[in-house]
């Protein structure tokens, strides 16, 4: 499902070149569930967001379901980001003018889903979430955790291929990171392929495969010996 | 804040008119419905009779005069001459330089002049006891110099002569006659007195005296206070000078208000803006132990300090604008009115309110920032976050809209005025005063003779009023068949009277001087007197018993109605007759030329025939266009209060798009790794702003239609209240706000999500 080759990033500000990412040759397969581990400033995020179609990378390929993306503009990435993937960040991003519905909605809307399906839809994921009783709060009256089911949910409402998560956890007590992991593991299980950005060896233990970045480059893969049992 | 200052400045003159007087309270002007003018006798009756008048004083007012002194010649423009008894400066308080007010217009041929005049005439010589001659005939010697009337008297005259002897001047027959009104009435009346009940009384000793026919309906006289004569005498006609309204005072107070307001909203909005920068500063100071009353005072006084400094800016600017302000408006305010301690105390007050109101909200409410809540990120909650201020934005531009609003109804009407058919030929018509013998037709035909010749004249007649004039000469006509003569203007004309103006006769036909008869026997009645004359069948040749002059004539044609007057007034049924004593303002129509040249060359001919007069030839186009003089200032002027107002609210606009764009950043963010396009969110903000403005629209509409309804009445014909204003005005109002916000909304759209999401 994802394939890259040599992918490389720099970031070229006023008077540094950064480069967050170097060399990187990483593949996912479909239904698989990866973390990706590393010191702060790594480039976790910045290989998050190339994987997510939200940025392109400065050399290197990167095919993402057959597709041949890396020179993608942002019009065409953003058509195949709305259809294929769903993101959950680590400071949940809700829109706090909409409620715990509207925000849900949201990347139905501009999937130009129907008004009666959509509805449906939201509620579907809502139920699963135990969202239903939140349905007309706004954010900023909800819980760290429950703000993150909610962001979960949405990532989740299109029923994309990919799921992205930047450190969902990061931002949440140990009960709360821990109901949000059962979810992903959960998705993982009805066959959603998972990125995970996580500082937590703990929540890494959820993953099949955990690859650890350093200073832009992949140093190790270990593949969980949990599945492989 | 300057804005506001020229407005107050404006308004406190208008405001101001004639209360220099010590008796302003007690002065009262006579009037009867239409016009303010009244018979000789009338005052001395009054006063005779009613012990509540304590003095009066009658000024008999005169057009254009010339004023002889030596073998100099000098024309007064209209309303610098008038006739007056001795007493007017005993009730109104002008001051005087040189002789005694009380007694300088006792004697009869004496006259007071204005320092302005004195020193015109007289340069350093001394101008008491000099002779001056006046339209001519009268010899006047002087007894007085006032000082110029003050910007703020509703008559400014240079030039008052005694009324003492006026018999022998205008002939004791004349001042007897109830007919000739032209004379303003002037009572000082005592202290307590019942308004209803004096005016009454006076209505009624009028009605015995005037041995009037008993069919004649009573006129009901009424009493105005000095004060109030130069804002609510719009109802009268004729007036001495150019009265204002109220209705143009109240609207520009009214503009001076919606500007300071909406500066208020400015402020508050940018105050609140920051709320979220300060309200940390807040939440800090609370729990170093503030009260809110220490906050709030805290921006209350910072508020002040603001405003202080507008102020200090302000006068500068006003400084600055003043002349320009002065020649729009035709005013002459100064500054120093603004150094005098009342002025200075208003501004003050204004400064005070404007302070507490502009500090006021947002000093509660950021003050009532719970410090727990604050610290915590993000304090509010919900979908109320930026209402408050859309709320004020929606008001400015409620504000705005209006102004343009009423701009646009403005230019149509004014446009309308210009370009209405009149109904007759405006264009390349001179216009010139002769003061001529009442007896020199002859003189009068050999100068139409020489003028003619002349390949650049067309026409040259001679008319007691030309178009723009007032209808104010009233005659009756009797048809024969009915009892009740019938009172109706009258112009007195002579021979090419229409055929000047361009006018066709609609049936019969005009005067002529081929038919020996026309001058004393011959009528042309315009198309609405013959249906307030109730001529049955064809008018032409009907009989009627006409006043002015007295005699049996006949109508010979009738004329389309035609715009005589300003387009504020309907079409009066009118009345025209020739009367060659009645007339003296001589038409010549002309063929296009150089304006000046024709002029010098026409006006040497009239000199040759009548060396005494003075002859200033002016256009009669133009004349119809200082009509509306004063609407086109109110018009330039809100031209450029709307331009102003537009330009605060973009202000104000671009600010809160700012600080929305700044808060929504993670929200555009959102949105576009979710997958919306740049233009899905552009159109979100443009709803969101068009929503506000939509709201602004509904809410100013009907305030710009009653107000606009309400000064159209002002004019008798005048453009329908189409919607296309109020569209244009809702449609320009949007384009300017989404222009506004639409270079902060497309950078946001533009901007790269994941920098947004990044800082969190
Ligand atoms: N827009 C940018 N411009 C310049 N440099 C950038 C930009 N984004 C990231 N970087 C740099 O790239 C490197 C990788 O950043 P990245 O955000 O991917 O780190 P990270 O591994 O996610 O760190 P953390 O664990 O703290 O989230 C860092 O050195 C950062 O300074
Ligand atoms: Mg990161």
């Amino acid at each position: 499902m994802i394939q890259t080759k040599n992918l490389k990033k720099i970031y070229t500000t006023e008077e540094v070149e950064t480069s967050a990412l170097n060399q990187i040759n990483l593949s996912v397969k479909e239904g698989e569930f990866v973390a990706v581990m590393g010191p702060s400033g790594c480039g976790k995020s910045t290989l998050l967001n190339i994987l997510g179609l939200l940025d392109n990378p400065s050399e290197g390929e990167y095919h993402f379901v057959g597709h041949e993306v890396s020179k993608y503009s942002e019009r065409q990435r953003a058509h195949l980001r709305k259809a294929n993937i769903g993101f959950v960040f680590q400071s949940f991003n809700l829109i706090d003018e909409l409620t715990v519905f509207e925000n849900i909605e949201l990347p139905l809307l501009y999937l130009k889903v129907g008004s009666g399906e959509r509805k449906k839809k939201v509620l579907e994921v809502m139920e699963r979430m135990q969202l239903i009783p939140r349905k007309n709060h706004f954010p900023q009256q909800l819980s760290g955790g429950q703000q993150q089911r909610v962001a979960v949910a949405r990532a989740l409402v299109a029923r994309p291929k990919l799921i992205l998560a930047d450190e969902p956890t990061g931002n949440l007590d140990s009960a709360n990171g821990d109901e949000v992991m059962n979810l992903l593991s959960q998705l993982h299980s009805e066959g959603t392929t998972i990125v995970m950005v996580t500082h937590s060896p703990a929540y890494s233990e959820f993953a099949q495969r955990v690859v650890h970045l350093f200073d832009g480059h992949i140093v190790t893969e270990n593949f969980n010996q949990k599945f492989h049992v | 804040m300057a804005v506001c200052i020229l407005l107050l400045l404006y308004i406190k003159h208008e405001l101001s008119y004639d209360s220099f007087n010590k008796n302003a309270d007690h002065i009262y002007r006579l009037c009867q419905p239409q016009h303010p003018f009244q018979a000789p006798q009338t005052a001395k009756l009054l006063a005779d009779n009613i012990p509540e008048i304590k003095d009066y004083a009658r000024i008999l007012v005169r057009g254009k005069t010339i004023v002889q002194y030596k073998d100099k010649r000098y024309l007064e423009k209209e309303n610098a001459f008038a006739l007056a008894d001795a007493s007017l400066f005993r009730i109104f308080s002008f001051k005087f330089k040189q002789g005694d007010p009380e007694k300088a217009l006792q004697p009869p041929f004496t006259v007071v002049i204005s320092e302005n005049l004195a020193r015109k005439y007289f340069g350093n010589e001394n101008p008491i006891a000099q002779v001056i001659k006046l339209d001519n005939e009268l010899n006047v010697t002087i007894t007085g110099v006032m000082e110029d009337m003050p910007q703020n008297s509703h008559f400014r005259y240079e030039l008052i002569a005694s009324l003492s002897d006026a018999d022998k001047i205008f002939g004791s027959e004349s001042m007897n006659n109830w007919g000739w009104q032209n004379f303003l009435v002037y009572f000082l009346m005592q202290d307590r007195f019942s308004q209803p009940a004096f005016e009454k009384k006076c209505s009624e000793l009028i009605a015995k005296h005037k041995n009037s026919g008993p069919d004649s309906p009573a006129v009901k006289y009424s009493i105005q206070n000095l004060r109030d004569i130069h804002l609510y005498s719009s109802h009268l006609e004729g007036d001495i000078q150019p009265q204002n309204s109220i209705t143009y005072v109240l609207i520009f107070s009214a503009i001076g208000f919606l500007i300071l307001l909406i500066a208020c909203f400015n402020y508050v909005n940018l105050l609140t803006a920051n709320a979220t920068t300060r309200a940390k500063e807040i939440a800090i100071r609370k729990v170093a132990g503030a009260s809110r009353q220490d906050l709030a005072r805290q921006f209350i006084g910072e508020s002040f300090v603001v405003l202080f400094i507008a102020l200090i800016l302000a006068l500068v600017f006003v400084a600055i604008c003043l002349p320009v302000f002065n020649t729009l408006s035709g005013k002459i305010l100064s500054f120093k009115t603004l150094m005098q301690i009342g002025t200075i105390l208003e501004i003050l007050a204004m400064l005070i309110i404007t302070g507490f109101l502009a500090g006021s909200y947002p000093a509660f409410f950021l003050a009532k920032y719970q410090p727990a809540k604050t610290l915590k990120a993000g304090a509010t909650t919900g979908r109320s976050k930026y209402n408050f201020r859309k709320i004020l934005v929606g008001a400015q531009f409620t504000i705005v809209i209006v102004l343009i609003c009423s701009a646009l109804f403005m230019f149509n009407q004014i446009h309308f005025l210009q370009n209405k058919k009149l109904g007759f030929d405006r264009g390349y018509t001179l216009l010139a005063e002769v003061d001529h013998p009442a007896d020199d037709v002859e003189k009068y035909n050999a100068l139409k003779q020489a003028l003619l010749k002349e390949s650049v004249v067309k026409s040259v007649s001679m008319a007691s009023r030309v178009p723009s004039d007032s209808l104010n000469n009233l005659g009756t006509l009797l048809p024969a068949g009915q009892t009740k003569p019938i009172l109706l203007p009258f112009v007195h004309v002579h021979y090419d009277y229409f055929e000047t103006l361009g006018i066709t006769a609609a049936q019969g036909r005009l005067f002529s001087s081929k038919f020996k008869t026309d001058a004393d026997e011959a009528i042309i009645i315009n198309e609405a007197a013959v249906k307030k004359l109730e001529l049955k069948g064809n008018p032409i040749g009907q009989s009627v018993a006409c006043s002015w002059p007295k005699s049996n004539r006949k109508v010979i044609g009738v004329v389309d109605d035609f715009h005589f007057e300003s387009l504020y007034e309907k079409i009066q049924p009118t009345v025209f007759v020739i009367d060659y004593r009645q007339c003296y303002q001589l038409m010549i129509k002309v063929n296009p030329s150089n304006a000046q040249n024709t002029i010098n060359k026409l006006a040497a001919i009239c000199k040759n025939f009548y060396p005494d007069g003075v002859f200033e030839f002016h256009f009669l186009d133009t004349k119809l266009e200082s009509l509306y003089q004063k609407d086109k200032i109110t018009f330039q002027l809100m031209g450029y209060f709307t331009i102003l107002a537009i330009f605060i609210a973009c202000m104000g606009l671009f600010g809160l798009g700012l600080i929305m764009m700044k808060s929504r950043t993670k929200e555009i963010g959102v949105r576009k790794v979710l997958g919306a396009s740049i233009m899905q969110i552009l159109i979100l903000f443009a709803k969101d702003f068009t929503r506000w403005v939509l709201i602004a629209n509904i809410i100013a509409w009907p305030v710009a239609f009653y107000a606009m309804n309400k000064w159209l009445q002002n004019f008798a014909y005048r453009i329908d209240m189409t919607i296309w204003p109020f569209l244009l005005s809702g449609l320009s109002a949007l384009v300017i706000a989404l222009l506004t916000v639409g270079y902060q909304g497309v950078k946001a759209a533009l901007a790269n999500p994941i920098e947004s999401l990044r800082y969190e």
